[in-house]
């Protein structure tokens, strides 16, 4: 085009090419250049890691005032060259005193560390979120904390402290996730399910812990990717999950009613959970299990024929009645080649002869 | 610095240094100006500015480009520099808004150039480290770069693709993703 058809671009040093694929925005962008030439080729390869806080094993020392390690953080991102990242991992030392600092952070400090992940990562993004300021929970309301979507990121762990309210963007896909992990935040419903079900198409490990609804509802699960479902997400009233390839799924806390459509399900941890078979169904679920692990909702056993290993957690609670419902609801075990009963302390197994 | 400072800020903005380009042009500009580039601040410092500073990568006419944006800036520097005390002074944060508002009409109309132009400005921006320069040319072309596919690309910066069709199908193959 302009200049005689002379090739400047690739003529700059690396470092300058660099920092205009820094300034892409987006970490496929940056990929996609690969493609250009030969001199494009490597340029966008990533750093390996970018660890920032954590825990120094070497150093007893006190750790900073959070102050400077929200500065340490800004600086060392604001200084980061490397077009894309194989891993971000921002953690606030442990030990750091939230309430000499004001009471926490507020969304606007963090959010810029989320949109570096949504713009740099290429695989795992691990974060430990400090809490939100005491002034938003005097009100009764969490801080809202906004989520971009990572298009690049394989895995992301996010670990809020404190009551924030995740917001995640409408927005944009995580288009190569597989693995993600929540803890502790609140999160609308639908967001939730929108997140799951559209946003991350290539999800196959899903673990929702200590997460809470904002309001008590419904929620849908439908993914044809997920393959593992860790789930403990309180004011949930009815879970429907429809995932054709789920092979394992665990759930804590009560959930009042339930359907699951999962005709791969291979495992199950249902532990400390009412179960009442009206209420809960497992549609398109065969009769067959490698793993149940049971506790309070020891009648859910009879829902399956065979298990290659049962764990049972026995709950003797007292009063005839109750022994009794206890005695009718382990009276039919499945068969099983491996069968685990505990109680309290006590744990035994018996293998087959 | 140069407006707002003490008395001895004020003398030591009223001094003047004189640039040398490749093509041998001499500017006079402040060292207010001229300390917007680091690599011209350790010359001060280090005291080899008498007699001019050559700048053998940088041509006349790019310098005289690299001069006015730091004209332009180097106040605004001067109150990002100042102290961190002034920003609390609502009256200060007032003006100053206005002022990064017109700070960034300048930067726009600045980049209007041609690609050539654009990637000499860079080179100057890097080798004289300026930064903000630099960090405003380098978004000019991430932003002419993103969304396009890698044929617009290589069209808009005449780059050619020397990879054989080989290659170029396992680098696709490799990063998948970031082409869907």
């Amino acid at each position: 085009m302009d200049h005689g058809g002379e090739d400047r671009i690739s003529c700059l040093p690396d470092e300058l090419l660099h920092a205009i694929l820094a300034r892409l925005g987006s970490p496929s962008s940056a990929v996609r250049t690969g493609v250009l030439s030969r001199r494009w080729r490597h340029l966008w390869a990533p750093l390996p890691e970018l660890v920032l806080g954590g825990y120094p094993l070497d150093a007893p020392l006190p750790p900073p005032p959070l102050a400077a390690f929200l500065d340490a953080v800004d600086g060392a991102l604001a200084a980061c060259a490397a077009p894309t990242l194989e891993l971000l991992y921002i953690s606030p030392p442990p030990g750091v005193d939230y309430g000499r600092a004001g009471g926490g952070v507020p969304a606007g400090r963090l959010e810029p560390w989320l949109r570096f992940a949504s713009e740099r990562v290429v695989g795992t993004v691990l974060l430990l979120v400090p809490p939100p300021p005491d002034a938003a929970a005097g009100r009764g309301e969490a801080a809202v904390l906004d989520l971009p979507a990572c298009e690049g990121a394989t895995t992301f762990d996010l670990s809020l402290e404190g009551d924030w309210r995740l917001r995640p963007s409408p927005a944009g896909v995580f288009r190569v996730l597989t693995d993600l992990r929540i803890l502790s935040c609140r999160i609308e419903a639908s967001e939730l399910a929108a997140l799951v079900s559209t946003q991350c198409p290539c999800l196959t490990d899903l673990t929702l812990t200590s997460v809470a609804l904002e309001n008590v509802s419904d929620l849908s699960i439908r993914s044809d990717s997920l393959r593992s479902l860790s789930f403990s997400v309180r004011n949930t009233q009815r879970l429907e999950i429809v995932a054709p390839r789920l092979e394992k799924l665990s759930v804590s806390g009560t959930i009042p009613e339930a359907r699951i459509s999962a005709p791969k399900l291979a495992e199950v941890e249902w532990p400390h959970t009412f179960y009442n078979p009206q209420r809960h169904q497992f549609d398109d679920v065969g009769r067959r299990l490698r793993v149940l692990e049971l506790g309070l909702n020891a009648s859910l056993m009879q829902r399956f024929d065979e298990v290659d290993e049962l764990k049972l957690a026995m709950f003797i609670p007292q009063g005839i009645a109750a022994y009794q419902k206890f005695l009718n609801e382990t009276n039919n075990l499945p068969k099983c080649k491996i069968l685990t009963v505990s109680s309290g302390w006590v744990t035994m197994a018996w293998y087959p002869a | 610095m140069a407006s707002a400072g003490s008395g001895d800020e004020k003398a030591a903005a009223a001094a003047m240094i004189t640039l040398i380009s490749s093509d041998n042009e001499k500017f006079e500009v402040t060292e207010a100006t001229a300390t917007l580039s680091q690599t011209i601040r350790h010359m001060i410092e280090d005291g080899c500015t008498d007699g001019g500073v050559p700048l053998p990568n940088v041509t006349s006419k790019i310098l005289a480009r690299v001069i006015e944006y730091c004209k332009k800036h180097a106040t605004a520097a001067a109150g990002e520099e100042g102290s961190s005390s002034s920003f609390s002074d609502a009256a200060f944060l007032e003006v100053d808004r206005a002022f990064l508002e017109e700070l960034e009409e300048f930067d726009d109309a600045f980049l209007e150039v041609d690609r050539a132009t654009l990637f000499d400005l860079i080179l100057a921006a890097n080798y004289l480290d300026i930064k903000g320069l630099l960090n405003l040319t380098c978004q000019k072309v991430a932003d002419s770069v993103k969304g396009k596919t890698p044929e617009q690309i290589r069209e808009m910066y005449n780059i050619v693709n020397d990879l054989t069709p080989e290659e170029e199908a396992e680098i696709r193959r490799e990063t998948q993703w970031a082409f869907e």
